[in-house]
């Protein structure tokens, strides 16, 4: 922790932070491979199993519809 | 009459699967894991906890660790229903029956139907970093962009050994370059007020939020950020938003609701008062 003079303690903001769609779940089909299986990872209510399954299920229907990553 | 049936069959097959109903299916496990694992894991935590009572040892941490675990983990999987309407559409009925139905296989009767009250306390604080993010955004819509949830609820030895429950990051600096973090104890208030102190290291009162947040606990957070984040410009701050049972919010996705007739009012308050104190960047 850093302690600074009162008067440093102005806000600038760093622009590369804007990014209003991380909030969101990805598109399954239409994002990137990596970022899907990042958010399946991360899913604290799946267990290993269905992470799997889910991940399976959803190459197969990107493969169908021919999305390449 | 098989020219119509192979229309038919081949229609099926063909059917497309949109992304969205892809991701219900996933979150509809959620209801599955709340009624299961989660429960089995609070109820043996709670229980665990509760045979301890005067101990504050290296057990006693443990347990809280696993819990402020578990309410990271609850607390995100009701942020992802809430984002989108056909979501909770969906999944509200089903989460709210799981969590605080009124059958005995409920979260919240995991410890008997007489202790229903102290479970739903227990809960209350994952449902609050929800309140509190809907509050962040909703009077600084342009800040929802800003902050992940995810990264902002930290749940594990951070909250239960040093008593911060959310950390802000907004992707804001010092003008020397420093990153700025706002590190945050929440509390919740039952007949739905919002209150937010700032908590000045080198001037610690002797509590906050009207005694809520004590003295010690204001240190314990010092103490946490000092060894979690050594490089960053930390700010520290108590804040108080209205229970999930709240007149506000009265529901399990820490929703201020809409019809709310003090919605406004709150939203402003909350606003006026985190600018004021800095807990929101201007």
């Amino acid at each position: 922790m850093t302690q600074e003079n009162k008067k440093d303690d102005k806000l600038v903001v760093v622009e590369s932070r804007w990014d209003f769609l991380k909030q969101r779940t990805p598109d399954f089909l239409e994002d990137s491979m990596a970022k899907v299986v990042k958010f399946i990872a991360g899913l604290p209510f799946l267990t290993d199993e269905q992470k799997q399954e889910f991940l399976e299920k959803i190459k197969s229907l990107r493969e169908r519809k021919g999305r390449e990553d | 009459m098989v020219d119509q049936v192979a229309e038919v069959v081949s229609h099926w097959v063909e059917a497309p699967v949109s992304s969205e109903g892809l991701t219900l299916e996933v979150l509809r496990k959620g209801v599955d894991w709340l009624k299961g694992d989660f429960r089995n894991r609070w109820n043996k935590n709670l229980r665990s906890l509760e045979s301890l009572k005067d101990n504050r040892g290296k057990e006693m941490l443990k347990i809280c660790t696993e819990l402020a675990n578990l309410q990271r983990d609850l607390a995100y999987y009701l942020f992802l229903v809430s984002q989108n309407r056909d979501f909770l559409r969906e999944l509200e009925k089903p989460v709210r029956e799981a969590l605080f139905g009124e059958g005995r296989d409920s979260v919240v009767n995991v410890l008997g139907m007489d202790r229903r009250g102290f479970v739903e306390g227990s809960l209350a604080g994952a449902i609050s970093n929800l309140t509190f993010w809907r509050l962040i955004t909703e009077s600084k819509q342009d800040l929802a962009g800003r902050l992940d949830f995810a990264q902002m609820i930290v749940g594990g030895e951070l909250d239960a050994r040093y008593a911060i429950d959310a950390v802000l990051d907004f992707g804001t600096k010092t003008k020397g370059g420093k990153k700025v973090l706002r590190l945050v104890q929440l509390k919740t208030d039952r007949s739905g007020q919002v209150v937010a102190n700032e908590v000045h290291p080198n001037d610690l009162k002797t509590e906050y939020l009207g005694g809520s947040v004590t003295k010690k606990d204001a240190e314990r957070m010092i103490e946490g950020a000092r060894e979690r984040y050594p490089d960053y410009y930390c700010r520290f701050f108590a804040v108080c938003v209205p229970s999930f049972d709240s007149p506000p919010v009265r529901n399990a996705f820490g929703i201020i609701h809409p019809g709310y007739p003090g919605r406004k009012i709150l939203i402003d308050q909350f606003k006026k008062e985190a600018e004021r104190i800095g807990l929101l960047p201007n």
